[in-house]
Formats: structure tokens, C-alpha cells, sequence
């Protein structure tokens, strides 16, 4: 590739070598050093390739080999350039042209916004807007990079990198977010022990705080099971209360329950051949959809591309096309064994039960029942029996 | 026959004989490329057939669609689809 540029620029010429001697001209130029290549075995000849410098060295190779010398084709810089000298319209469009990506990419046209999962991506676009970061601003009036940085991280939660990368015309920004530790409540600040799930209780220890449930005794999500408001008793005295951080553990029989549609068949999406492309054009931040070809598939996969224009030395110049490809497909409907359409259906209640579970719950017994509404559906309900620990933390009050 | 002394150097010292007798080397990948090292200059060259003069005969190719994509002083490149290699002393 770039042999090839640079072979460009310097010029080359293709010539055709006729006559008996055609090797040992070969040979002769490779002796002398001139570079030759892309040599084809032609009807009484050889046709080669030579740059622009040593092409006037084959002459005396040519009369010493006696062969004659055609130029087939003459390829470079020096040629195009002179072919085009006396189209001065394109010239000045060319010239309009570089000028042009030159100025587009003193601009910020795109702002892309990398690594936000869980933050506030509205808080973090109003922070680069105040900034000046945005579609259309000049990128001589933005702010340094520890600015933008400290700008991010201080209006927004749990930050914990940022940095504005300018590429051209586009801004990059990436963004680290804070791995948020679980919500833990202070060992000194008092608090109650409470049910996260209902069940009932099979075995309660308790480290600190006033037992209120027994075990055996059924329990709602929320019912406090440890006090954190333990009464002090003393003779002849009122009586008082301490508050302290309850601990305990209480492992409880629970009763998880999920239902769901399935369908009896699944859906196979099998391509037809027939594809669409659909371009966005995308011009210093505006986006213009061409509204051809209309795309009347009655289903259809789509997937997106995009190209963005960029120059050397430049980089991203505020131009891009999204691509679009429509696939057309056909939907064909599968009849499913109604033992396929109930495995995938426990699997799938399985899995949303065992979102709910706190760890180290253990599995006691299960039940999967199903009816039929429709003769292409079934509701399966799974109902999970488990020996868990329900016990949970909880601030005195009961925020 | 009897040995050069630069063959009989080659053997008592365990140096590659192309190194020292200069004579040429042949890397063969498959049947779409040769590559060809010491070489001393090419005899034929037509689509079907490539002699190429070395320090110990002329080494003659035959096949199809045969290009010499690089030629250099001292080795170059064939390409194409091969049907033979021979020595011709």
C-alpha cells in the first residue's frame, strides 16, 4: 500500500520490450540497478514496469540488447497533475474541498459519549454543553483537559475518570464509573433485623438486639425479627431502652412463585437474499436520511454502519454516512414438544426466582405446573420451596 | 566426479554449501511460488516456462501463468501454477 503511494508519487512508467534480447535486457537492467517489476512474459517480449528516474537509464540497455521499447502507460503525480493543469473548475474545487476539511476540523461536530452505564448521562451532556463541548463549538475556545475533567467528575455521582479526547472533529469522551460498594449499615449506628421475604422461621440466632419473632412463627417481608430497641430492666428504676446494631441470622422456609406465557412453536428468521441499503448522511452534525429506496419488507433484520470521512493529519471531519442494510427474511413457525416448551419455560422462571434469592439458599423442593390458554400458548407457574436467610438489615424507623 | 575445494571445505567445516559454493538456493511454497536465490541472470522467460541461469546450470520451470513478480541481483520471486522444476547441467 504504501510502496505503492510512494511509487506514485515519484512516477513510473509501463514499457513493452520486443525483440530477441528481451531477457538479457532484463538481466542487464537488474546488473545496472534499475529497479524493474511487475514483468509479464508477452507475445515476443516482456512487459515491465520502471520508475520515472531510471527510465531514462534503459536507453543504452535497449541499443546494447537491440530490442525496441514501447511506453504502454505513463502513472504518477507528475502525469495527473499535468493532465488536469488546464481544468481550472476542478482544480478549485479541489483546492475549495481541502480548504474546506481543513476549517470543518477547527469545529467539534460529534460528541461521543463512551463508558456510561449506570451514571447520568443527561447531567454529563449538560456539564460538556456548559463547557462548550458540543456540536458546532470551536475547539481553540474549549477548556484544558484537567478542567473538562474536574468539570465532569464534580457535577456528576459516582465519576470516578474522566477525559475529553479531540480527534479531529469529533469529541471522545470516556468515562470511568465509581464501582459502588453495597449499601452496608455501620456497625455503630443501631438498627433492626427484618424479613426480606415471607416464609417461616425454622432456626434464629441472635448475636445482638431483642428476638421478636420465634421460630416457627410465620414472618411478612418487612416484619422486624430482631429489635435493635432492647429494654433494660433494673429495680425500683423506670424502665429504659438501649439501641444497639442488631445481628442475627434466620433461616426461614420460603416460598418463591413465578408464571409466565410460552409459546408451543418458536420463530426460525431465514433470509431471503433481498437487501436494502438505506444512507444517513451526516454533515457537521445534522443528519439528512435519503428517502430511497423505500424499504416495503413485510419482515426484515436490520443493521447499522458507520463511516466516518477522515483526513491524514486531520482526522474525523464532521462527515459520515450511516449505513443501514435491511435483509429481507422470511418467518417461518416452528411447532415445539410440549417437554422442549416447558424446559425452556423452567429455565427461564428459574432464572428469575434465582434473582431473588439471598446466597446460600438451599433448594428444599419444586413444582412446575402449566394449563393451556390457547392452543399455541401455555401459562407455567414454578413454585420453588427454599431454606434461606431472610434476615436483613434495616435502619431504626424503618427507612 | 571429483570435488571442488570449496565443496570439500563446505563438507569439513559443516557450512551450507550455498554459502560458500554460491550456488543457488530454491525455496519452493507449494506450487504457486519459487523463490530463487543466486541466481546469475534468467535465459527464457515466456508464460510457460522460465529458465533461469545459475552457478551450477540452468534451472528450468515450467507451468502456467508463470510471472516473475520480482527480479533483484540476487534472487527473485516466480509465481504462478507449477508443473516441474529441473536441473539442467
Amino acid at each position: 500500500m504504501f510502496n505503492k503511494f510512494f511509487q506514485f508519487l515519484r512516477g513510473y512508467v509501463i514499457i513493452r520490450i520486443y525483440g530477441k534480447g528481451a531477457e538479457r535486457f532484463l538481466n542487464i537492467c537488474v546488473r545496472r540497478g534499475i529497479n524493474v517489476w511487475n514483468t509479464l512474459p508477452r507475445e515476443n517480449g516482456i512487459e515491465m514496469t520502471v520508475s520515472l528516474n531510471d527510465f531514462f537509464r534503459i536507453r543504452s540497455v535497449a541499443r546494447k540488447c537491440r530490442v525496441k521499447v514501447k511506453v504502454i502507460g505513463k502513472r504518477g503525480l507528475i502525469y495527473t497533475a499535468r493532465s488536469y493543469r488546464k481544468r481550472y473548475v476542478f482544480l478549485a474545487s479541489v483546492i475549495t474541498a481541502v480548504i474546506l476539511c481543513a476549517l470543518s476540523t477547527r469545529f467539534i461536530w460529534l460528541v461521543e459519549i463512551n463508558g456510561v452505564e449506570n451514571s447520568d448521562i443527561n447531567g454529563i451532556v449538560e456539564t460538556l454543553d456548559r463547557m462548550g463541548v458540543k456540536s458546532g463549538s470551536l475547539k481553540s475556545k474549549l477548556p484544558d483537559g484537567m478542567t473538562m475533567k474536574r468539570e465532569i467528575i464534580a457535577n456528576t455521582d459516582n465519576i470516578a475518570w474522566a477525559w475529553v479526547y479531540i480527534e479531529g472533529a469529533k469529541a471522545r469522551v470516556e468515562i470511568y464509573e465509581q464501582i459502588i460498594p453495597p449499601n452496608v449499615i455501620d456497625k455503630s449506628v443501631p438498627c433492626d433485623i427484618v424479613a426480606s421475604c415471607d416464609g417461616v422461621i425454622k432456626k434464629l440466632i441472635v448475636k445482638n438486639g431483642e428476638k421478636v419473632a420465634k421460630e416457627g412463627s410465620a414472618v411478612s417481608a418487612g416484619d422486624v425479627i430482631v429489635s435493635g430497641k432492647v429494654g433494660v430492666y433494673r429495680e425500683e428504676q423506670p424502665e429504659e431502652y438501649i439501641y444497639v446494631h442488631s445481628m442475627a441470622e434466620a433461616q426461614a422456609y420460603t416460598t418463591h412463585t413465578k408464571s409466565g406465557d410460552y409459546k408451543l412453536y418458536y420463530e426460525s428468521r431465514t433470509p431471503t437474499g433481498k437487501r436494502k441499503k438505506r444512507v444517513t448522511a451526516e454533515l457537521f452534525g445534522k443528519a439528512f436520511t435519503l428517502p430511497f429506496p423505500k424499504i416495503d419488507y413485510g419482515d426484515f433484520d436490520a443493521s447499522e454502519e458507520r463511516r466516518e470521512f477522515n483526513v491524514p493529519f486531520f482526522g474525523y471531519t464532521g462527515i459520515a454516512l450511516d449505513v443501514t442494510e435491511y435483509d429481507e427474511v422470511t418467518v417461518n413457525r416452528e411447532p415445539l414438544p410440549l417437554e422442549t416448551a416447558l424446559e425452556f419455560a423452567k429455565n427461564d422462571l428459574e432464572a428469575k426466582i434465582s434473582a431473588e434469592l439471598t446466597p446460600m439458599s438451599s433448594l428444599t423442593d419444586e413444582n412446575l405446573e402449566y394449563e393451556k390458554t390457547d392452543d399455541e400458548t401455555i401459562n407455567v407457574t414454578l413454585r420453588m420451596n427454599f431454606i434461606q436467610n431472610i434476615a436483613t438489615e434495616q435502619p431504626l424507623g424503618g427507612e | 566426479m571429483k570435488k571442488r575445494f570449496s565443496e570439500t571445505v563446505a563438507d569439513a567445516w559443516g557450512v551450507p554449501k550455498d554459502v560458500i559454493m554460491n550456488i543457488p538456493r530454491l525455496t519452493i511454497s507449494g506450487d504457486k511460488e519459487i523463490y530463487i536465490e543466486n541466481h546469475k541472470g534468467v535465459l527464457v522467460y515466456t508464460d510457460g516456462e522460465i529458465r533461469v541461469s545459475t552457478a551450477m546450470g540452468v534451472v528450468r520451470i515450467r507451468g502456467k501463468n508463470l510471472v516473475i513478480r520480482r527480479i533483484r541481483l540476487e534472487d527473485m520471486l516466480i509465481s504462478g501454477a507449477f508443473a516441474g522444476v529441473e536441473y539442467q547441467t
